[in-house]
């Protein structure tokens, strides 16, 4: 059953609707606000949908952050900080570290061919030389060196 | 092992960088950082993203904060600034990502104007509520809705909220007293409208 209830009421329910839920009003005051929602259905409801509402307050305050986030916040600094450190550095030393590199791969090449190029000029010599002794060989009319003994014992 | 420094310890470290200050900072203040910026923001993981960036600026600026404030006041502040500069360039963000919905509803050629039901439940209810607080809050302005999350969601006292928002003990008090205000009047029309649209569905807010 509604029973009547006049404009003044509701009006102070609506505007303490925090006051109450926080219970800062004075005995007096709760006493009034409560007898009234007990008489008039729309504050009643309105008081209840407040409160769900107000509710979720609490439940956000209730939630927590991701256990592992002191690891990612920590990760995320370090990284940010070396990236602002190599920011920081200056261009001639930004560019000293690929320069030397690349300088040093260079110096290791041009090793390694001329190694390579030694090699070549010291086998192309050898090959030189036989010929010659061979041409020498020749002219004079040398035969060449047999091994009789092992040529002996190799048959028998 | 996270060291524990006091204050003073913490920025004389922080200064230089060192590792154990940075660790022992992000340990005493992650919590209070996080869960001031998810108040702002209403999302756990933007939060933890904006986090980072809290104390990414608490180190490149730790060398202005010359005992002015506390390093508690401080790191609020700074939390509070990045929050709402996060909710305004989503803001920004939101106007691009409703133009996309609307060109994508207009290409798929679905009908907007009726979309599909939505399955009521008690999750999506919650989702509502949740929502509907949010939007409330987020409508105050800036001032009154930084003194009212401070207080009423991280339970600040007044004096704290003050030194925090550079303010005055009673300014802060009056900006409280008008937050609750405003919220009131904005969650009740709500109420209202919403009883006078569904008197004969009932209303989803309200708890039986």
């Amino acid at each position: 059953m509604q029973k009547t209830t006049n404009k003044m009421d509701c009006l102070f329910i609506r505007s303490n609707l925090f006051s109450y839920q926080e219970k800062k009003l004075s005995d007096k005051e709760f006493k009034e606000f409560e007898d009234h929602l007990h008489s008039c259905n729309d504050c009643s409801r309105i008081v209840s949908d407040f409160q769900s509402v107000a509710s979720i307050i609490d439940e956000k305050k209730a939630e927590l952050p991701n256990p592992f986030i002191f690891t990612r916040i920590i990760q995320g600094i370090e990284s940010r900080i070396e990236l602002t450190k190599e920011k920081n550095n200056p261009f001639f030393q930004r560019m000293l570290r690929p320069i030397s590199v690349s300088f040093l791969m260079l110096i290791a090449v041009i090793i390694g061919f001329s190694i390579v190029k030694q090699r070549d000029t010291r086998f192309s010599d050898t090959n030189n030389h036989q010929n010659d002794i061979q041409a020498m060989k020749s002219g004079l009319n040398i035969p060449d060196f047999i091994d009789e003994d092992k040529t002996f014992f190799d048959n028998h | 092992m996270v060291p524990v420094m006091t204050d003073k310890e913490l920025t004389d470290g922080l200064l230089i960088q060192k590792k154990e200050a940075i660790q022992c900072l992000v340990d005493k203040y992650q919590k209070n950082v996080i869960k001031t910026a998810f108040y702002f923001v209403a999302n756990m993981e933007d939060a933890e993203d904006l986090s980072q960036e809290v104390f990414l600026e608490i180190l490149k600026s730790i060398g202005r904060n010359k005992g002015n404030s506390s390093l508690y006041t401080w790191i609020y502040r700074i939390t509070v600034n990045k929050s709402l500069d996060h909710l305004r360039r989503q803001k920004s963000g939101n106007f691009v990502n409703q133009l996309g919905t609307l060109l994508k509803v207009f290409y798929d050629g679905k009908n907007w104007n009726n979309p599909e039901p939505a399955i009521v439940d008690t999750r999506n209810e919650d989702k509502e509520k949740r929502k509907l607080l949010d939007d409330a809050v987020n409508s105050l302005p800036e001032n009154q809705r930084i003194a009212f999350i401070l207080n009423k969601y991280e339970e600040l006292a007044y004096k704290e909220i003050a030194e925090i928002m550079n303010l005055s003990l009673p300014s802060v008090e009056s900006l409280i007293h008008r937050a609750k205000m405003n919220l009131q009047k904005k969650l009740v029309n709500h109420f209202s409208e919403y009883a006078k649209n569904n008197k004969q569905d009932g209303l989803p807010l309200h708890s039986e």
